[in-house]
Formats: structure tokens, C-alpha cells, sequence
């Protein structure tokens, strides 16, 4: 990944996002009053970024080297298919999360260069912003376990990058979606299997930014980025070389 | 797949090896075996099964039916472990087009298991081995010519330690110096590693190999090196004569000797010379036959008599054509 110019340049991309996202958010706090917490407004932004970018960063993971061939070779190194399906996406996560750690360090820097902006409002509480973060880290491993699904199902990258984009913008919606259903018919039906709180990406990042931990949330995130994974590694052991 | 039906000795024993893809059968029947330190070409028109069959000897693709061993262990039962072992340049070569020769190198060493601190001094023994150190190995793959290209893919063949080397269209794109120092490369390992070397240059297979695969229609027909493959498939010699007479005097020269066929190669109208390539049945007597009919036959003047020596390709030709044959007469 280090060796290819998209990690860089998405890397800017997504820091320059996340920096007017935050100066945005910080000019309005300043101004009005709000409701809700910085931190938790910040936070709820995530779905921005994560549409742009876990596309970006999961597509030509195996797609590309599908096309090219490079995924043969990699399969003729003594390496279990499962270590290469686990490597990569290790090293897409990591690089995802060093990407989200890094725009904590707004709040910081906002803080040390304007304290007294910092301190008129409980700015950006330690433990909110650990709760977010452990957010996007339970949530980012299963967003990019999806992407690199995309990826693995064809050879050109720009639909996988589309595909996952369709696949994240369903997650993000369906809760929204369910909600509006349920409204219009009056029942509630979906929500004995698939309630629209258990799995309403929104709604339960508020949740960890307040410290709410639910564990059907975690079980939810986890089961999901394996399950992924797993078929991934279906569609890498049956695609022809 | 029983290991105990494999011999020890062998590197690579295949028997019986079939693979389809729907109704075509990519790879029919095939067995053979290599013995370690053998250099062995592997010869086939396109659509042959080599690359097939390549990839089924390095774990990439599994087989419908047969056995493949190397160095009598079962591929099919533990490809990965066998991965250690061969080195594989497959065909069209894909190299990540964003890294640099030596990154890759040592990347591709790595996860062949060299130990981090042998990684650099191996990387750059094979660099060196494979004229690559000087001139390439800050460069980025995707700026090499297609001569440095293959180099990068034989030298990530023959990292490690592998007892099979599997070059798959090694010289395919290098200019003659780099097919000379091909050969040179391979001349330092000879004995070494086994080699199978897959090409369509038969003049090279020629130059390198001990042995030649010949594949057809995915079936293997022909097996052995070039002399007794020669005895094997080669049943007719020719001669070339470089004569002076007229035209007419050839005619009566077939007149007379109507069991030997002969082809006009090149006539020369000014200087009356010609050039005739005459076709006989290999045995010796009727060699010394046709010798003594050339010299003795008066309207015209011998200039030169040359016997054509058989190449590979004539061996190549013969054993398609042969299989065609029989595939006909089944029909």
C-alpha cells in the first residue's frame, strides 16, 4: 500500500475533509448554542468520509491485482490463502485508523493554539472522543472486510469501488429506511429481527461516544467483518488463475 | 496420492495428469519425471496445456485426475509447502508496477522465508546474478524495459533456495545479449536447481536443455533429449547440392532416379548453378547411394554437397504432425 500514490493522496484528501468538517462544526458551536456535544457532532460526520474513502482504499486491493496478474503470484509464495485475505485487510485497517487518529488531532492543536475558544464549551471530553474513536475502529474493520468483498468478486477496480460504495450507502440508510417503513404501515414487524435501534449506524455512534457500550452492537460489527472475510476468501479460492 | 509410489530420486514425477476446463481438456494423460539437476524444455504450440500443466507442478491449479510429485511430495496434498520449494516465473510475468526491483526482491525473499538478516546480501546475490544490481535495482518496475522485466521475473524465480526452477517464456522479448546471458545464467546453476523451461524458441531449448517435452492437444508427445528424439522422429535426411547444369538435365536426373525426392531451393539464371535439397530414408547405405548418384551422375558439375543436420524444430514439426496423424486415422 505504501508504494502506491492513491494512499497518499487519499491520506491528504481525508485530512483536509475531516479539518474543514471540524473548523466548520466549531464555527457554528462558537456561534449558537447546540444541543449536542462537538465531539459528538464530529463524530456523527463520519459517514462522510468513510463513503469516500473505504472505496477508494479497498478497490484495486485484489481487483487490481486480479487484472494484472499479481494475485497468481502472490498465490505461488508458501503463504495460506487465509494470510493473504488476513494481511491485507490488516493492512487496510491499519492504515484507516491511522488516518482517523490522525483527525484527532484537530481538537488538539485547536486547543493549544485557542485555548479560550476551548475553554467557553466542554470542547472535546477524552473519554467522548474515545468512544468515537472505538467506534470507527469496531466499524471500520467490517466497512473495509466489505470493501475488500467488492474487491474480490471481479477484476476491475472502479466497479468494486462502486459496488462498495452502494453496499455502505445500504448499511448507512437501511436503519433510516426500516424506521420510514415501519412509520408508513404502522406495524412494527421489522424491528423483532432487525430493529432499526440495533443496527442504526447513527444512533449507536452516539451511543459509544456516551460510553453506551451495547454488546449486540460489537457482536453485530465483529460477526459481520468475519463473515466478510470468510467470503472473501470463498470468492479469492474460486476465482480462475 | 500415495507418496510411497513416488521414487525419492526423482524431482518431479507426474503421472497420468489430466485437466479440463468444461469440455476441453487442457491436459490429457501426461507422465513424466525429471531428475534433479536436469535443465528440460517444455515445447508446445500455443494452447498446448505447458502453462497449465506448469501451474498444476506449482500448486496454482489443481488437477481433475494424476499424481505430481516433487521430490516426492504430494503437490494436490500440500501445495503450500511444495510453494517453498519452486520458484515459478509464470507466463506474461506480472510484477507490481508501483514497487522498485529491489523492494520487490526482498519483498518476494521475505515471504519465501529468508531471515531478515540474510535478506539483503541474498537479494543482492541474485541481483547480481541476473545483471540486475547495477543497472535496475533503485528502478521501478513499471519503467523497465521488457528485457529487465523477465530478468526481475527469473531473478524472483530463484530466490531462496528452490529445488525446481519453473521458467515459463523466459527469452520471450530479450534481445540476443540477454538471451546470451540467459543461458549463462542458467549455465551457473546447471546441476544445481532443476529447471523447466517452457518456450516457443526452439533454438534456445535447443542451447540449454538436457531434455525436451514436446506437448500437443495437452497430450505429451515426445520425451527425451535431442539426439534420441532425432532417431526417434527424424526418418528422412536431406542433402543439399550445389550444382551447375541446365535445367532440363535436373529433370532427367529425377527421371533416373525417381525414389528420391528432390526440391529446388534457389536457382542462379546467369551462372546456370542451382541449389537442390534432397530428400532420403535415413539409413546408411541408401546415404552413400544417393552420394554416389550426385557424383557420378555426368550433365552436371557438383559445386558443394552439404548434409542438412536435424534441429529441433524438424523434431517438433515431426512429432505434431506424427500425433495429427494417428489422431486421423482414429477417426
Amino acid at each position: 500500500m505504501c508504494y502506491s500514490s492513491v494512499t497518499y493522496v487519499v491520506a491528504i484528501a481525508f485530512l483536509f475533509m475531516m479539518g474543514f468538517l471540524f473548523l466548520f462544526l466549531l464555527e457554528e458551536y462558537t456561534r449558537f448554542a447546540q444541543s449536542e456535544l462537538l465531539v459528538i457532532a464530529f463524530f456523527k460526520a463520519f459517514w462522510i468520509p468513510v463513503l469516500l474513502v473505504v472505496p477508494t482504499i479497498t478497490s484495486s486491493v485484489f481487483a487490481g491485482r486480479l487484472e494484472n496478474g499479481t494475485f497468481a503470484s502472490l498465490r505461488v509464495l508458501p503463504l495460506r490463502l487465509s494470510a493473504i485475505v488476513l494481511g491485507n485487510w490488516w493492512v487496510v485497517y491499519g492504515y484507516y485508523m491511522t488516518l482517523w487518529t490522525m483527525a484527532l488531532f484537530f481538537p488538539w492543536i485547536t486547543q493549544k493554539i485557542f485555548p479560550e475558544v476551548a475553554q467557553q464549551m466542554p470542547f472535546f471530553p477524552l473519554s467522548y472522543a474515545l468512544g468515537g474513536w472505538s467506534f470507527i475502529a469496531l466499524s471500520g474493520g467490517f466497512f473495509i472486510a466489505m470493501g475488500l468483498f467488492a474487491s474480490s468478486l471481479m477484476r476491475s477496480s472502479l466497479v468494486a469501488g462502486t459496488l462498495t460504495f452502494v453496499f455502505l450507502l445500504a448499511h448507512f440508510l437501511s436503519a433510516e429506511g426500516l424506521r420510514q417503513w415501519e412509520a408508513l404501515r404502522g406495524s412494527s414487524f421489522g424491528s423483532h429481527f432487525l430493529s432499526p435501534d440495533y443496527y442504526g449506524v447513527f444512533l449507536q455512534m452516539e451511543d459509544f461516544c456516551r460510553g453506551i457500550v451495547d454488546t449486540r452492537v460489537v457482536v453485530f460489527y465483529l460477526a459481520g467483518t468475519i463473515f466478510f472475510l470468510f467470503l472473501v476468501h470463498l470468492m479469492l479460492n474460486r476465482h480462475p488463475i | 496420492m500415495s507418496q510411497k509410489s513416488f521414487s525419492l530420486q526423482a524431482a518431479i514425477e507426474v503421472e497420468s495428469l489430466a485437466k479440463r476446463y468444461g469440455k476441453l481438456c487442457a491436459v490429457d494423460e501426461v507422465s513424466f519425471s525429471i531428475q534433479p539437476g536436469e535443465v528440460v524444455g517444455f515445447l508446445g504450440p500455443n494452447g498446448a496445456g505447458k502453462s497449465t500443466t506448469l501451474k498444476i507442478l506449482a500448486g496454482l491449479l489443481e488437477a481433475n485426475a494424476g499424481r505430481v510429485a516433487i521430490f516426492g511430495r504430494s503437490v494436490a496434498e500440500d501445495p503450500r509447502a511444495i510453494g517453498a520449494g519452486v520458484g515459478f516465473m509464470m507466463e506474461n510475468n506480472p510484477l507490481p508496477e508501483k514497487m522498485r526491483v529491489g523492494e520487490y526482491l526482498r519483498f518476494r525473499a521475505q515471504m519465501k522465508g529468508i531471515a531478515s538478516r540474510e535478506l539483503y546480501r541474498h537479494v543482492e546475490k541474485i541481483m547480481r546474478y541476473c545483471d540486475l544490481y547495477y543497472q535496475a535495482r533503485h528502478r521501478l518496475i513499471a519503467s523497465l524495459s521488457k528485457g529487465f522485466r523477465q530478468r526481475v521475473g527469473v531473478a524472483e524465480a530463484l530466490l531462496g533456495t528452490p529445488q525446481v526452477v519453473m521458467l515459463d517464456e523466459p527469452t520471450i522479448g530479450l534481445d540476443p545479449h540477454q538471451v546470451l546471458l540467459f543461458r549463462q545464467l542458467i549455465e551457473t546453476f546447471r546441476g544445481r536447481y532443476t529447471f523447466i523451461i517452457s518456450s516457443h524458441i526452439l533454438s534456445e531449448i535447443e542451447a540449454i536443455c538436457d531434455r525436451v517435452l514436446i506437448l500437443h492437444q495437452g497430450r505429451l508427445v515426445a520425451d527425451g533429449d535431442v539426439a534420441h528424439l532425432g532417431k526417434e522422429f527424424i526418418t528422412k535426411a536431406t542433402l543439399m547440392v550445389k550444382l551447375q547444369c541446365e535445367a532440363s538435365q535436373m529433370t532427367s536426373f529425377e527421371q533416373q532416379y525417381p525414389q528420391w525426392k528432390y526440391r529446388l531451393l534457389k536457382t542462379d539464371l546467369l551462372t546456370h548453378s542451382h541449389v537442390l535439397a534432397i530428400d532420403f530414408p535415413e539409413p546408411l547405405e541408401e546415404k552413400r547411394a544417393v552420394w554416389e548418384a550426385i557424383f557420378a551422375y555426368a550433365s552436371w558439375k557438383v559445386l558443394d554437397v552439404e548434409e542438412k543436420k536435424f534441429t529441433l524444430e524438424d523434431i517438433f514439426l515431426a512429432a505434431t504432425r506424427r500425433y495429427w496423424d494417428s489422431e486421423s486415422l482414429k477417426l
